[in-house]
């Protein structure tokens, strides 16, 4: 163990401080050199002008006059060697305060006789007049040698000194007043040094320390990766500035607005960033709320930047600027849209894994669809129900990313923001075409074009052709089982609503389906089921109750849809039925009356509520409301030649029925070989 | 207390407004487009604050406020916050010039909302 023990610092004991406060720091600042330099030259003159002065005296006083003057000019031999042999001016100083003793001896010598001691007040004067060179050195030089000359003079030639016979102890008080006024004296002489003569040394220093601070400052805003700026009410920008600001959106001038420098860059952000400054200076709104409206990002160049808004306020709580933070997350959106890109992927990887031929058709459609959606291409309501369609099925197939910009776009449109909805379509391709090229490598070659048959279907065809039935029957056999069996699509259609259900919080819904071997030809039914999708969407979002309502009504609490096909009267019916609250007729006639649309008869409604832009939801939400679904698989549906019936009651459901001419679903073409 | 009319052809848009400023204790009357939104405000010089969509059937937000303006109720102290989504500024500026002195964007904070009609009822 070693025994540590600190020292502490010790504050030095009086003498040192003593000590310290006589003798001056070393350096000598340029006012001082020059104070001193003037201070010097009028002291040689002060002293040179005692000579006649003094002659005077001892004239007047018949001490013998030229001993006077060779005595005075002995003395002023001194200063004048002195100021020429020194060239420091604190050096030539001392030689004065030795000088100016001699002269006070000789005085005090001259003036012999009544005014002797009146004389002395001439040491005072002096002594006192010495602080003027700003160095307690001085004064202790004069006070040391107007001490030793008393003592030696006293000795040698008491008269001189005291025309009485003065003993020691008057001496002693004598002295005593030197010694205190020179105390006094180097006090006012230390101080006028330190807060006077050293000012500019104080102040060179203070500079120094506010350059060095400025330059840490410098420092830390030429690397700091945040772009830092103080914007006045009157929205000018501060000139301190981070300097990565500058490498972002360019230089700016004294003077220039927020707005302004960024408008240069982005015109759109700069004008909506201008008046939401006018709102937050001119004092409508209150501060957090114009504050809270600012905005807070911005893409410009492929960059994306995020702000933030510091308000500085003054102590009487009115705003004095705000500063300003802007941050590049750029790589942090990447990050993010890479993670929801693989998660989305992933996602897409599985389905295809679970029902490829389904994820290469929505895939093939989806590619048609992104191509139509074009707002400038075609009418505005066709790309309303191509987006809708293709929402509808991107969320089914578990591409959120395309839904979630459809929905978007639908939004723009829907405000007739033409420019926001073409912005939003640029995204939506893009996207798209990213999603495409993964997808691509994933599907690898096509398996659309093969036909399945499952083991009973083969044993019923090979029994055929073993009991030689007519060519035409197996050939007839042979083009229904090319076409597509629906209940691969019903699967995937269940599968879709229990996951919707869930998501809009309608519970663990029952879907049966019931396909009975029907086969629909894939290619010209595929308009159809993508935008059946709609019907069974409505189904779950209007028409089940959440199941605390159906406990409510005495129904179970879980929902049922049915979901199936079948052939009936020379027709094939795809049908869905749900056992949720019936349509609201009601709410049908009072929407249809108020679009202009006939709406006398429950025919009037059934068209009603097919037309489009027909809704009876006040908002829209991702799920269903913008009046397009129902429209979009009427068209599709008569586009077979089918047509759409529907059954409801209240509080017991609804029944879609969807009816195709057999010859059509069955593609009659097909059997002329 | 004042009385606020809110101006949206959003049955959701005005209950969310309503949800906000009711607890403070407003009193709000509701209107479901422009030209029901005049003749409330035209018939009830109680009401002192009107907040407006700015897409509505049969005369939309900015038209309204035109007209209130030419008839002189925004001169007599009626106060105009528009509704709008970020990034419309000529919408803002048209709705400014016509009388339009406050603007919030959709879709707004029920505080925030709350915090601009409290400082406009002062």
């Amino acid at each position: 163990m070693t025994d540590v023990t600190t020292e502490p610092t010790a504050r030095p004991g009086i003498f040192r401080r003593m000590g310290q406060a006589i003798v001056l720091p070393k350096t000598v600042s340029a006012f001082e050199s020059s104070y001193l330099e003037r201070m010097n030259r009028i002291a040689l003159a002060f002293f040179y002008g005692h000579l006649p002065v003094f002659l005077l005296i001892s004239w007047l006083n018949e001490t013998d006059p030229l001993f006077t003057l060779m005595l005075t000019a002995a003395v002023l031999v001194i200063p004048t060697l002195g100021c020429r042999a020194f060239t420091g001016h604190r050096s030539k100083s001392l030689v004065f305060g030795f000088t100016a003793m001699c002269m006070g001896g000789i005085l005090v010598h001259i003036g012999q006789g009544p005014v002797q001691i009146e004389m002395h007040f001439y040491f005072f004067s002096v002594l006192a007049m010495l602080a003027l060179f700003a160095n307690p050195m001085v004064i202790l030089v004069a006070a040391v040698t107007v001490a030793l000359h008393h003592l030696i003079l006293w000795y040698l030639v008491p008269q001189s000194v005291f025309n009485y016979d003065a003993p020691i102890w008057v001496v002693l008080v004598h002295a005593g007043f030197v010694v205190l006024e020179t105390f006094a004296a180097c006090f006012i002489a230390r101080n006028f040094f330190d807060n006077v003569i050293g000012l500019e040394k104080k102040v060179e220093e203070r500079t120094v320390e506010i350059r060095k601070r400025n330059e840490d400052m410098r420092l830390v805003l030429d690397n700091v990766q945040q772009g830092l700026v103080t914007v006045s009410r009157d929205g000018k920008m501060a000139s301190e500035h981070s300097k990565v600001l500058e490498t972002w959106f360019g230089a700016y001038e004294a003077g220039d607005t927020f707005a302004g420098y960024m408008g240069n860059h982005d015109a759109a952000f700069g004008n909506w960033f201008g008046l939401c400054w006018d709102s937050l200076t001119d004092g409508f709104l209150p501060l957090e709320v114009a504050l809270d409206q600012l905005p807070k990002t911005a893409a410009f160049d492929g960059r994306h930047f995020e702000f933030s808004y510091q308000p500085i306020c003054d102590d009487a709580g009115e705003l004095e600027k705000i500063m300003v933070v802007v941050s590049d997350v750029t790589s942090e959106v990447a990050q993010q849209r890479a993670e929801a890109m693989q998660r989305e992927i992933l996602s897409v990887f599985e389905r295809i894994l679970k029902d490829r031929s389904g994820f290469t058709e929505f895939f093939e459609e989806a590619q048609r669809l992104v191509d139509a959606s074009e707002p400038a291409a075609s009418h505005l309501d066709d790309v309303k129900r191509f987006v809708h369609t293709l929402k509808g099925n991107a969320a089914l197939f578990g591409v959120d990313s395309v839904a979630q910009l459809c929905h978007e776009m639908e939004e723009r449109i829907a405000e007739d923001d033409e420019r926001g909805a073409a912005e939003r379509y640029e995204a939506l391709t893009g996207r798209w075409q990213e999603l495409a090229s993964t997808v691509q490598r994933m599907l690898g070659q096509d398996t659309v074009d093969s036909v399945t048959l499952s083991g009973d279907e083969y044993q019923d065809l090979l029994r055929r052709v073993v009991e030689e039935q007519p060519h035409v029957e197996i050939a007839r056999r042979l083009v229904d089982l090319s076409l597509e069996p629906t209940d691969h699509r019903l699967e995937r259609f269940a599968e879709q609503a229990r996951a919707l259900a869930e998501r809009l919080e309608k519970g663990a819904i029952d879907v049966c389906v019931q396909a009975n071997d029907v086969r629909l030809e894939r290619e010209r039914f595929a308009p159809f089921w993508s935008s059946f999708t709609h019907v069974l969407r409505n189904a779950i979002d209007h028409g089940l109750e959440t199941p605390d309502d159906r406990v409510e009504n005495g129904k179970p609490d879980s929902g049922r849809l049915e979901l199936s096909s079948y052939e009936q009267d020379g027709e094939v019916v795809v049908e869905l039925r749900d056992d949720g609250r019936g349509i609201d007729w009601d709410g049908v006639r009072a929407k249809a009356a108020s679009l202009g649309l006939p709406c006398d008869t429950q025919d009037d409604l059934l068209a009603a509520m097919f037309s489009a832009g027909f809704s009876t939801r006040e908002q829209a939400t991702d799920t269903s409301g913008r009046g397009v679904g129902l429209n979009a698989v009427r068209v599709a549906c008569e586009a077979l030649g089918g047509r759409i019936e529907t059954d409801s009651e209240a509080g017991r459901g609804t029944t879609f029925r969807f009816r195709f001419p057999s010859d059509v679903a069955k593609n009659a073409d097909a059997l002329s070989i | 207390m004042s009385k606020i009319i809110v101006v949206d052809d959003s049955a959701t848009m005005r209950q969310q407004v309503k949800q906000a400023l009711t607890p403070a204790g407003f009193d709000i009357v509701e209107a479901v487009d422009g030209r029901d939104g005049f003749n409330k405000v035209q018939a009830d010089a109680a009401i002192d604050i009107m907040i407006l969509d700015v897409n509505m059937p049969r005369m939309n937000g900015i038209e309204l406020v035109e007209a209130l303006n030419k008839e002189g109720r925004v001169q007599k102290g009626l106060k105009v916050v528009m509704l709008t989504t970020e990034g419309h500024a000529e919408l803002i500026q048209r709705a400014k010039a016509a009388g339009a002195k406050g603007w919030m964007v959709k879709p707004f904070k029920p505080e925030m909302l709350l915090a601009a009609v409290q400082k406009m009822a002062v």
